[in-house]
């Protein structure tokens, strides 16, 4: 069944003409329509997908075809794409139709990629469990009754239904990782610069990262060879070189230094999590790499220190959403002061005004050194305490959540019990690192559980080494959810 | 309230406990406030979603102070560590802005940028009066 093999094995099948791109565009398609009830597509095209197919057929019978020739995928709802509607998940840009794509949406369709649709998401990245979506929340295919994990949810919920075989997600404080976790899957979060954010709409600039979400390592580094790279475009792209991803993988990880983050393996750990990640360490250690106990003393402080420069920054970042230039307008409005202000109110849902009012706050006259300027005093000692430990080992691991995926409605009620869910992820953005989150097993009640692997700056391919090498060895990452045969 | 010098040499080993809803954080001495917290006002948050330029009506502005005093609360945290004399990270790898040759690039696509515009009127963008 198409829908079951991997990216990689995919454009196998596809360069060898044993199946058509146009065809694997109507099984997907027929997928997502089967399962509209995950919620997990904002945007779907079957026409337009059908004619990128067609495009890519030829091109696959032509002989020299691009590297995702054919492949099905989707994009967060967040990457500009001129041909379809960029919500954000929000009733601000609900009618948005991007006059140019992403850098990204544009180095995926050059390489052949074929885009079934976008994929829904917490509003404006803002959120842990893509139920902050005014197009309503994702259900995790694993359990209908609980969170995908957010930001990038839908594209979460989307590859681990299989309805698409690999999706683009985006990660601020762990909205690529934390999804990828709660739904089985293998999600990447590259070095802050790797991939280009043009076009990508801005939350938090100094720690959104593009990347993939996959069912394989394998998978995340074909599509990380093709998003990765400088682009002139993002003035925070960085100019160094793209490594041979595919060739990464095969690096061997004996002797190898892993760093087990005591602070990440805290004694009030779930058990069941604790023991899934020490199981996989141990399959590690089996092919050859070293555990030795490392610290990361301010971790704590990552949380409270986000909450300041994430909001602050989208603060401004959203200040250019005022029913001007695109996006929703108000229709009640007598002057400018109530265009803003009525646009806004009706534009944005509650997560993203409760942020960006923070963020004001904490950069208004008054209280910018003591809360902005303190967070990033914060952030450089964060920063320090992982590139201190690793002088000492080539990678960090830790579980990628604390917990298994939460109930849909269990922590809506009180915004800050959603924000400590990011616990393990959240310092990665602000120290810049690359992470990569693995399946590694399920908890009793059948939810999946994941790994978090931390490289240093620019490391993805010893990420992706490891956990392709930990794949080769265990098959978590082929379970699927239940009704997916 | 014991009180040392909130210098940068070590932090004291710090327990860091992840329980089902709160995050605590504990040092072995206590260090020096430097900032005392004040709990955000009804005032506050007015000035502030002015500020935002966001429309928060009196039967939404309870429970957004609530929410803000929580997130707050949350915040304070980061008043336990010391930050004397440390630089503050703006960019992750202290990256500075790129230059590029003052050339002109781009193309004029004005049409196609305010095709999505509300409302525009010989290239401009309308809005309500401002100028009385």
């Amino acid at each position: 069944m198409p829908h079951r093999q991997s990216l990689s094995t995919l454009g196998q099948m596809l360069r060898r003409r044993e199946i058509g791109s146009e065809e694997l565009v109507h099984h997907f398609a027929d997928r997502i329509d089967k399962q509209q009830d995950l919620n997990a597509f904002i945007t779907v095209d079957t026409d337009y997908a059908l004619q990128q197919a067609r495009a890519a057929d030829q091109l696959l019978a032509g002989g020299n075809p691009p590297p995702l020739a054919g492949l099905p995928i989707a994009h967060k709802d967040i990457f500009c794409t001129q041909g379809m509607l960029t919500t954000c998940g929000s009733k601000m840009l609900a009618n948005f139709l991007s006059p140019y794509d992403a850098t990204v949406v544009r180095r995926l369709k050059d390489a052949g990629a074929v885009t079934l649709g976008k994929t829904n998401m917490d509003e404006f990245a803002m959120g842990s469990s893509n139920e902050t979506s005014h197009f309503g929340p994702v259900h995790n295919p694993w359990n209908r009754d609980r969170v995908p994990g957010g930001s990038s949810g839908g594209s979460a919920a989307a590859v681990a239904a299989r309805l698409v075989s690999a999706a683009t997600g985006t990660d601020t404080g762990g909205s690529i990782r934390q999804p990828a976790s709660f739904c089985g899957l293998t999600g990447l979060k590259p070095t802050y610069g790797r991939v280009s954010r043009y076009g990508m709409v801005a939350y938090a600039s100094s720690l959104d990262q593009g990347g993939p979400i996959t069912q394989t390592a394998e998978d995340a580094a074909l599509l990380l060879q093709t998003m990765a790279g400088f682009d002139a475009r993002d003035s925070t792209s960085l100019d160094a070189p793209v490594p041979d991803y595919a060739a990464s993988l095969k690096q061997k990880i004996e002797g190898l230094r892993i760093g087990l983050v005591s602070e990440f393996f805290d004694p009030s750990l779930d058990p069941d999590i604790n023991a899934h990640v020490r199981e996989a360490l141990g399959e590690l250690e089996k092919l050859g790499a070293k555990l030795i106990d490392v610290s990361l003393p301010n971790s704590a402080a990552g949380i409270p220190c986000y909450y300041v420069i994430a909001p602050a920054e989208a603060s401004s970042n959203l200040s250019r959403f005022d029913g001007v230039r695109y996006g929703h307008r108000s229709e009640s409005y007598t002057d400018l002061q109530a265009l803003y202000e009525n646009t806004r109110a009706e534009g944005f849902g509650a997560e993203v005004k409760r942020r960006i009012l923070i963020g004001t706050y904490a950069l208004s006259a008054g209280y910018y050194e003591a809360y902005y300027l303190k967070a990033q005093q914060i952030r450089r000692r964060i920063a320090d305490d992982f590139s201190q430990a690793l002088t000492k080992c080539d990678v960090l691991v830790g579980p990628t959540t604390p917990t298994t995926a939460f109930l849909l409605g269990e922590k809506t009620t009180d915004p800050v019990s959603m924000y400590l869910d990011d616990i393990f992820t959240i310092t990665v953005n602000l120290a810049g690192l690359p992470a990569l989150s693995l399946p590694v097993g399920f908890d009793p009640s059948g939810l999946p559980i994941g790994m978090q692997v931390i490289g240093n700056y620019l490391d993805e391919g010893t990420l992706l080494a490891i956990g392709h090498h930990f794949q080769e060895v265990t098959d978590w990452h082929l379970h699927a959810p239940g009704e997916v045969a | 309230m014991a009180s040392r010098e909130a210098d940068d040499v070590s932090l004291p080993q710090s327990d860091c406990y992840v329980g089902p809803t709160h995050v605590y954080y504990t040092l072995g001495p206590r260090v020096f406030w430097f900032f005392s917290p004040v709990p955000i006002s009804k005032d506050d948050v007015e000035r502030v979603a002015h500020l935002a330029r966001i429309g928060i009506d009196s039967t939404e502005i309870d429970t957004y102070t609530a929410d803000l005093d929580r997130i707050l609360d949350l915040v304070e945290q980061m008043n336990e560590i010391s930050t004397q004399g440390i630089e503050p990270l703006a960019h992750p790898q202290d990256m500075q802005l790129r230059l590029r040759e003052d050339t002109v690039t781009e193309s004029d696509q004005r049409a196609l940028f305010q095709s999505i515009a509300p409302q525009t009127d010989q290239g401009h963008y309308l809005v309500p009066k401002v100028i009385e």
